[in-house]
């Protein structure tokens, strides 16, 4: 049973203001080379720049990788500055390479929130489930204390790219970082699945899935991860965390609206449950997840607005059918291959990007979405003429 | 099941302990004021002075052979990473000298003088046998044209700070080195290595005359640290943990033959000159144990984990034509079955065509049931790569640090064996992408020749083959670093060990056409 909502002020005004909301997420690390950083009053200038696309929530990154963006007593150790441990390759590049989010003197998350309290914008944190950001740098204190409970593959070779949410110590650890976290009074809490430095159930070759595995069919362990009765075994351990996770938003006694980004909607086959571990319907059922964003959609390229359309319908319906959950849907400069945002729409349809998203726009409105989410607005990926259309949207 | 390590007392706090060439004093590293700070213990009376009370972080003190001299890495950041960006700050090598004759033999007499400088983390290191060179690690080997770059290689200086050298380049991101040693003979750079994010840090053995030829020396399902040699220069103890493992481990390698033994629970171990000590720590405090020959490893190693050699088989073109049509279908028979451990070639000459689209340009693509991508040789805008998969199917890839030109012609090889992935571009430097286990590529379908779409760039000749590529430098064999054990060079061109010795086999390991 829920707890009752406490709602803040500023919650408040962003849930009457923000009918339609614009949320965006930020990863204070892409400016570091373009201005002061480390400091309060650099972290308002990268908010000052976020709020031109006119978004009602912002959504700060809680770590690089795995190191913290803020002081953490959880990865509180000494000599984790790089090259002081000989585990981790310090990344070299010029200002990036030397900016300690951690150790700054500032808690730089917080001064985000504090700040948006003041002008009247919903506060949240971009929860990364990765940890590593493809580089050793990235990889936390705590990971590399304790490599017995790293990921291993089939062939016993253990990865310190993640431990695995099969171990106690592990989700413990991690819900100890969130605790922190909801200190700074988030009102919601986005639940990336992109981001997971290059984690996938075939790292899930620990002891405890093995012995499970065993128990269940009397076997060893399958030689293809893509088993689907292997996935199921991971999915109950992620399934667990993600709900103690809801835990210990809801001791709070806040409201914590937690959302969960899904990837690649439209594809036949569920790329969230197969490469995360991850039944988003089956959290969403289990109250233990508000609502999704879909990250990024495959659509039929010579039909892209009818057949995002209808991707975009369909997640709605799948929702409601399950009960009351928010949907959220993209509005996202990063343009890749798996991950088409607004400049491959424009660039197919030969129209500008703003008037991209202004059609991505009412879609998202017309199939019935609750807002939209900006990935990663950096310095400039958002041109003025973009954030004017979001703005005025 | 591990031993119980009553045998061990705590000696002091600290961490990173060296014993001294008299084995008399340890170096340590301890933490005060949260700073990393470096100081010397006595072994006997327990009296301990501090080396250096900067006000930044020093860590890894390593002693000269004459047991007169500490090097160590020193550190001070006192901004924000955007108030210091036109500084030059970094980590540097610090060596301080010990003049205790003079003061009645305290370790804290003597002068601190700084040996490298620039805005780079020079770290991890030791003195050769010679005394004369410091080798280290450092980031220095990622340029500004890298970017985004996550790199560390092994590099040696003079005690003056002049000569500086690149022994052991780090040609992709997230392919780091660390503690580089030398043996007490001078002959063999032992260092730990790691290929890139998915693999983990692992022990490289090399020789001296030729550094960037290693040999990975511990087994392939353990992550490997931290290595010293032990006096005789027979063993390497070092940090490890294998699957099973209660955490980070103590354990001591014959690299000669790949044989391992776990002694206890801890890290950064160092033996006693007179090898009958263990030094470690456990993250706060420098144990100490007895140590002897029943630590070490015996026979040979317990599993198949532990065969790290490549598999070398003669140069064999099975496939090859001269100004081919394109995009052209070639039918793959059973000589393109390559499994997971035979080593194949694709080698392609070509007229780069600069163009902005299409992005990917294949030259020569192997399909196979299961893998329709199962080898690929092509470039990425400018940049050409050998692509493969791994075992469980994902994508993995070696990059080349060359970039094409427009217009002009380049024979490009790509190679996968047992456990690389190396792409080159003419008789440059080939770079390496290193994996645990690779996609078998055992139902060959049809293999694609031409670039994507057509126009954007020519093919003069193509061929695929199996075997060592002719011309190629190949990976260094445990036995070609180790065999032959009063082998010397007849010139000792990184001046380790200052004596003469002769080269018994080809220094460059090519095979001979």
């Amino acid at each position: 049973m829920r707890k009752a909502w406490t709602w803040t002020g500023v919650a408040l005004l962003a849930a009457v203001a923000g009918a339609f909301d614009k949320i965006a997420y930020i990863d204070s690390f892409d400016y570091p080379a373009l201005q002061e950083t480390e400091t309060a009053e650099g972290s308002r200038r990268i908010l000052d720049n976020v709020l031109k696309t006119g978004a009602t929530t912002i959504l700060w990154r809680n770590q690089s990788g795995a190191v913290p963006r803020y002081p953490s007593a959880e990865e509180a150790r000494p000599l984790k500055e790089p090259p002081l441990d000989k585990r981790r390759i310090p990344l070299s590049e010029p200002v990036r390479g030397w900016v300690r989010f951690d150790d700054c003197g500032t808690n730089l998350i917080q001064v985000a929130a504090d700040d948006c309290a003041r002008r009247g914008v919903r506060f949240g944190i971009h929860l990364t489930t990765e940890e590593n950001h493809w580089e050793s740098w990235t990889l936390s204190p705590w990971n590399l204390e304790h490599p017995q409970f790293w990921c291993c593959t089939r062939g016993g070779a253990p990865w310190f790219g993640r431990c695995s949410l099969v171990y106690d110590e592990v989700r413990e650890h991690k819900l100890r970082l969130f605790d922190e976290l909801l200190a700074m009074r988030p009102s919601i809490v986005y639940i990336d699945l992109c981001r997971s430095g290059g984690w996938a159930p075939n790292l899930e070759y620990v002891k405890p899935t093995e012995d499970e595995w065993r128990r269940l069919y009397g076997t060893e362990p399958p030689a293809d991860w893509r088993d689907p009765r292997w996935t199921e075994i991971v999915e109950r351990y992620t399934r667990r965390y993600y709900r103690e996770l809801r835990a210990r938003a809801e001791r709070t006694g806040r409201k914590v609206e937690i959302i969960m980004a899904i990837e690649r909607a439209g594809e036949p086959r569920d790329f969230n449950y197969e490469q995360r571990a991850v039944d988003w319907r089956r959290l969403l059922r289990e109250g233990i997840i508000d609502g999704v964003a879909v990250a990024c959609v495959q659509p039929d390229w010579d039909d892209m607005w009818g057949s995002t359309a209808r991707i975009y319908a369909d997640i709605v319906r799948d929702v409601r059918a399950i009960g009351s959950g928010h949907v959220f849907f993209p509005i996202m400069a990063y343009n890749f291959w798996l991950r088409p945002g607004y400049p491959e729409y424009a660039k197919r349809a030969k129209i500008s990007e703003a008037e991209a998203v202004r059609r991505l726009l009412k879609l998202a409105r017309d199939a019935g979405g609750d807002g939209i989410t900006m990935e990663v607005v950096d310095a400039s990926n958002y041109s003025p003429d973009v954030c004017k259309a979001i703005r005025e949207f | 099941m591990i031993a119980v390590n009553l045998l061990a007392v705590i000696l002091t706090s600290g961490t990173c302990g060296v014993y001294s060439p008299d084995g008399a004093k340890i170096a340590v590293q301890r933490v005060e004021d949260g700073k990393s700070r470096v100081g010397v213990w006595e072994r006997g009376g327990g009296r301990f002075a501090w080396v250096e009370l900067g006000s930044g972080n020093a860590a890894y003190p390593a002693w000269s052979p004459a047991g007169d001299a500490l090097v160590y890495t020193y550190g001070n950041e006192t901004n924000t990473a955007w108030a210091a960006k036109d500084g030059t700050t970094g980590y540097h090598l610090r060596i301080w000298r010990n003049d205790s004759r003079r003061d009645g033999g305290s370790p804290c007499g003597g002068g601190i003088r700084e040996i490298t400088g620039g805005r780079f983390r020079d770290y991890m290191p030791s003195f050769a046998p010679d005394g004369k060179r410091i080798l280290f690690v450092s980031t220095r080997c990622a340029s500004p044209k890298v970017g985004l770059a996550t790199r560390s290689g092994v590099y040696a200086v003079g005690i003056d700070g002049g000569g500086l050298t690149n022994l052991v380049p780090s040609m992709v991101n997230d392919m780091g080195a660390g503690q580089p040693v030398v043996s007490p003979d001078g002959r063999i750079l032992a260092f730990a290595q790691i290929d890139n994010f998915r693999d983990t840090w692992h022990l490289v053995c090399a020789r001296t005359d030729d550094p960037s030829r290693g040999c990975r020396v511990t087994p392939k399902g353990q992550s490997a640290y931290a290595p010293r040699w032990t006096p005789d220069g027979r063993h390497l103890v070092y940090t490890g943990f294998t699957k099973g493992d209660p955490g980070w481990c103590v354990y001591v390698l014959d690299p000669r033959t790949g044989a391992t033994r776990r002694i206890c629970e801890g890290r950064n171990p160092d033996v006693h000159p007179s090898g009958k000590w263990l030094l470690y720590d456990d993250g706060t405090n420098i144990h100490e144990r007895p140590f002897g020959a029943d630590d070490l490893p015996s026979g040979a190693p317990p599993d198949e984990m532990a065969r790290n050699e490549p598999v070398v088989e003669p140069t064999h073109v099975i496939w090859r034509a001269e100004k081919p049509a394109y995009p052209a279908t070639v039918p793959m028979d059973k000589s393109f079955v390559f499994g997971t451990t035979r080593t194949f070639f694709v080698r392609a000459k070509v007229r780069f065509k600069a163009a902005k689209e299409p992005r990917f340009r294949h030259y020569v693509t192997g399909a196979y049931d299961g893998a329709p991508l199962g080898f690929e040789l092509f470039v990425d805008h400018d940049t050409p790569k050998f692509g493969a998969r791994e075992a469980s199917g994902l994508y993995m890839g070696a990059v080349s640090d060359i970039r094409l030109e427009d217009g002009k012609e380049y024979v490009l090889t790509g190679v996968r064996t047992h456990d690389r992935l190396i792409v080159r571009v003419d008789e440059n430097r080939p770079c390496e992408f290193r994996f645990s286990a690779t996609y078998p590529l055992d139902r060959p379908l049809k293999m694609s020749v031409g670039p994507t779409l057509g126009g954007t760039g020519e093919i003069l000749w193509a061929e695929v083959g199996t075997g060592w590529p002719r011309g190629l430098p190949r990976p260094a064999t445990r036995h070609e670093i180790f065999a032959g054990g009063s082998r010397s060079c007849a010139t000792d061109p990184k001046g380790f060990a200052g004596g003469s010795r002769s080269c018994a086999t080809d220094p460059k390991g090519e095979v001979s056409p």
